[in-house]
């Protein structure tokens, strides 16, 4: 395949049906993988969660806030 | 009503005979956990005849004895070194108090996170600590106290061969004893190791000034004996449980431990635990209820107050005898064998269980390592199982990540490096 072949992500799917994500470490990490996805313009969506972890995502985390970019950007 | 009658008189004569031999067996090892302890025998023969009749009343498990121990000794040392035998009647009771409070608020169901590998590297450090605390009995002693010594050891082995109607360890006692006697051995006695019981105990207050100086002495000892005291009983306990096939209330347990030792620190007593050793031979000889610990107890006091004299001329190679039979029949051999066959996280949380213990002397720090160690290793395996796949679809322009498995601290670095931010190349 010639160099000229570029693959390029428009949409990003997590599927977490079958992940649980047990504390705030875990949260604040897929808080960082949509957040860097959305810096690099890609579209992107989590399907899923199960009841704990969306618990857990709904409590702690940042990337689904209004101000979320912002917040990410000020680290 | 019913279940009084059950716990105390449903096995009336085998508890009876049991209680009996216990208290024959207790005999020598109170002795030797006092002289561990650096106390007179007397603290630990009163602690025994204590704790075994209160915690029969209020223990969580039938038939299970208590009395003074090496575990707790072994922790008294440096307490009673550097502050004396007042201060460490304080701490007994102490140790009790939080023992209480450790029951009511449930303490003893933290025994969860106690693995396998923790409470066998407990038992095989208690086993080497035992040994250890004999050696300075058997260093720069004259060749008949080696010569006893292997006598000793040699009637405690080959006896039960013979018959096992008599504890063979007590036979020792009386035949090293006799032989001591009658050939007017020069060796070290009982007797040289301090006051003897000549009555029975009486309620005395610990002689110490009540002050935030002697807590702040104190507390931290008590800490550890609280916590080694209720792990080395509820770990009796399961053992009771299972050569019973019956139940035990482990919280109440926790709570009765406390009871016998508040009391036993104000008759004069070292504080103690549950004993896997003397349990298992009281539910060996026929012991199933609470009359078999009540005996065990009342009648180690009637022994005792009238053999007083005898005890004295006890010579200390037959103690030591007996505790190198307590070291070896504590220490789980099987898990030596066992140490290449169990997986490398199991065989490391044990040895690190019993180098922490060896090397600080304290069965709970020992048993934090073990637990803290178990706790690494359990998160280390639980990252492994995360898988995260991804596959292109609509040419290239959408992606699926599919994340099977736990995220959580130890997997989170692993989770957010399986993605690929760039949108090109």
């Amino acid at each position: 395949m010639p160099l000229t072949f570029r693959e390029v992500i428009e949409r990003v799917t997590i599927d977490v049906s079958r992940a649980h994500f047990w504390d705030i470490t875990a949260v604040s990490a897929l808080d960082k993988v949509i957040l860097k996805f959305r810096r690099e313009g890609t579209e992107t969506e989590v399907v899923g969660l199960n009841e704990a972890s969306a618990t857990m995502i709904d409590r702690f985390a940042v990337h689904d806030k209004p101000d979320a970019d912002d917040s990410f950007a000020s680290h | 009503m019913k279940s009084i009658r059950q716990e105390w008189f449903s096995n009336t004569r085998n508890d009876l005979l049991a209680g009996l031999v216990v208290a024959l067996a207790l005999i020598p090892e109170a002795i030797a956990f006092s002289i561990i302890a650096g106390v007179d025998p007397k603290v630990g023969l009163y602690a025994s005849f204590c704790i075994a009749t209160i915690i029969a009343f209020t223990g969580g498990r039938p038939g299970m004895i208590s009395a003074a121990t090496a575990a707790m000794a072994l922790l008294m040392v440096t307490l009673v070194k550097d502050h004396g035998l007042q201060y460490l009647l304080a701490a007994t009771v102490l140790t009790g108090v939080l023992q209480i409070i450790a029951g009511y608020i449930r303490l003893g169901s933290l025994m969860r996170f106690v693995s396998r590998s923790v409470i066998t590297g407990f038992v095989n450090a208690l086993a080497i600590l035992i040994f250890m605390a004999q050696l300075p009995e058997l260093i720069n002693v004259t060749w008949v106290v080696y010569v006893m010594t292997a006598a000793g050891l040699g009637i405690i082995y080959l006896l039960p061969y013979v018959t096992r109607a008599v504890p063979s360890p007590l036979v020792t006692i009386v035949v090293l004893t006799i032989v001591a006697i009658a050939l007017d051995l020069d060796i070290r006695t009982v007797g040289d190791m301090g006051e003897l019981p000549d009555s029975l105990p009486v309620f005395l207050i610990p002689d110490i000034p009540l002050t935030w100086e002697t807590l702040a002495i104190i507390f931290p000892y008590s800490l550890t004996m609280m916590v080694v005291g209720l792990l080395e009983s509820l770990l009796t306990a399961t053992i009771v449980d299972d050569l019973t096939d019956t139940k035990s209330n482990k919280n109440r347990e926790c709570v009765g431990q406390g009871v016998a030792n508040v009391a036993t620190g104000f008759i004069g007593g070292m504080a103690g635990c549950a004993m896997i050793g003397q349990s298992v031979i009281n539910v060996k000889s026929g012991g199933r209820g609470r009359l078999s610990t009540l005996t065990a107890g009342i009648a180690l006091l009637i022994l005792i107050v009238f053999l007083g004299d005898w005890v004295a001329q006890i010579p200390m190679a037959a103690l030591v005898a007996v505790m190198i039979m307590v070291s070896i029949g504590t220490f789980d051999w099987q898990s030596v064998i066992k140490l290449r066959e169990h997986p490398k996280s199991s065989s490391i949380v044990m040895l690190a269980t019993v180098l922490v213990t060896v090397f600080t002397h304290d069965l709970a720090k020992g048993v934090l390592v073990g637990v803290l160690a178990s706790g690494f290793f359990f998160a280390a395996k639980v990252a492994r199982i995360l898988a995260i796949r991804s596959f292109t679809e609509d040419e290239g322009r959408q992606r699926t990540y599919v994340v099977t498995g736990q995220v959580f601290f130890a997997s989170a670095e692993q989770f957010v490096n399986a993605f690929d931010f760039q949108r090109g190349d």
